[in-house]
């Protein structure tokens, strides 16, 4: 299980809809800034993947999803220590782990 | 991205966030409580919104601390060299585990900082909080004004009577009993009428000083 589903649920007052939504526009918005992170990683900006990997930290905090928001928190602390040393292990392991996290964000009801 | 309302009693917000998602969601859910918000998501399209006189006013901005382009804390700072607090309550936005932006905010200007996710309960209350000041100091405002104004009509009221108790007095005694002596009075007191009504020009210019005749009557001293 990625997903707090007690917490989700409380945080929007049961709010199904939006809920569904949310995971609606999550599905269409993460893929660019999961590229925008591989590109700030190829690219070796350190200030490009702190910012990205932040953005992705927040989207992923409304699906209480500690395990991968952790990762993009680390994600975003390489960035801003500029270190890029093992910085492909957690981004590949979120382009990996966000499909899993969202097939089971549509079965939850 | 706004939804507009001529009603004014509901209160206008200003949502800042470069990201879609949690900008749109918090939207939604802020207009289901009643307020009217409009979303963009930079810095510099939140200071054009403001600065833009054609748009609605807002009143109060939750502000995104990190975004790319303009950061939340200067677009904050920007704010500030404008408007206060009162007159425009920022609250932040941020990542829970970004306290050190929150405090950099604070010490700038800001009015308060929510932790994302935003739980919509204390996004409610802070924002409530905020608006509740900010009437306040608006209608501390307005009662300054109203208590210069009554100042000013007893100044005026103390100023003109002397003179005009003073021309009626002799006036009323009758002509057969106008001397020169009276007629003079009479020219003098109306003298000081007209010198009184121009010197109440000077009150635009703001050419007074405030004087305390007594712990319940303040009069303003004209020059």
């Amino acid at each position: 299980m990625y997903v707090d589903l007690d917490s989700l649920k409380s945080h929007f007052d049961g709010d199904e809809e939006l809920i569904g939504e949310l995971v609606e526009v999550f599905e269409e918005t993460y893929p660019e800034t999961l590229a925008n992170i591989e590109k700030a990683i190829n690219d070796q900006s350190t200030k490009d993947l702190e910012l990205h990997a932040h953005t992705l930290k927040g989207m992923l905090a409304n699906f209480f999803v500690d395990k991968l928001k952790e990762l993009a928190f680390q994600l975003e602390k390489i960035g801003r220590e500029g270190n890029l040393g093992d910085v492909s292990d957690q981004a590949e392991q979120l382009k990996s782990e966000i499909p899993k996290m969202l097939a089971e964000l549509k079965n939850i009801g | 991205m706004t939804t507009k309302s001529d009603d004014k009693s509901i209160k206008k917000i200003l949502l800042v966030d470069d990201d879609e998602m949690n900008g749109g969601i918090l939207k939604k859910r802020l207009e289901k409580r009643g307020f009217e918000c409009t979303f963009v998501q930079s810095g510099e399209a939140c200071l054009e919104f403001i600065e833009d006189e054609d748009n609605d006013k807002i009143d109060l901005v939750l502000l995104d601390i990190i975004m790319p382009g303009i950061s939340g804390d200067e677009v904050l700072k920007k704010i500030r060299q404008t408007k206060n607090g009162f007159e425009l309550p920022v609250i932040m936005v941020t990542a829970r585990d970004d306290a050190r932006d929150v405090v950099d905010s604070l010490h700038n200007g800001a009015s308060d900082y929510l932790t994302k996710p935003v739980n919509i309960d204390i996004a409610v209350a802070r924002i409530n909080t905020q608006l509740q000041l900010q009437d306040l100091f608006q209608e501390s405002l307005q009662s300054k004004q109203v208590n210069t104004i009554n100042t000013m009509v007893t100044t005026l009221n103390h100023e003109i009577n002397n003179p005009l108790a003073i021309a009626i007095g002799n006036l009323s005694l009758g002509f057969d009993k106008i001397d020169e002596e009276r007629i003079n009075k009479v020219v003098k007191a109306l003298d000081r009428i007209t010198s009184i009504v121009k010197k109440i020009e000077a009150v635009t210019s703001g050419d007074m000083e405030e004087v305390n005749y007594s712990s319940t009557v303040n009069m303003y001293k004209l020059k």
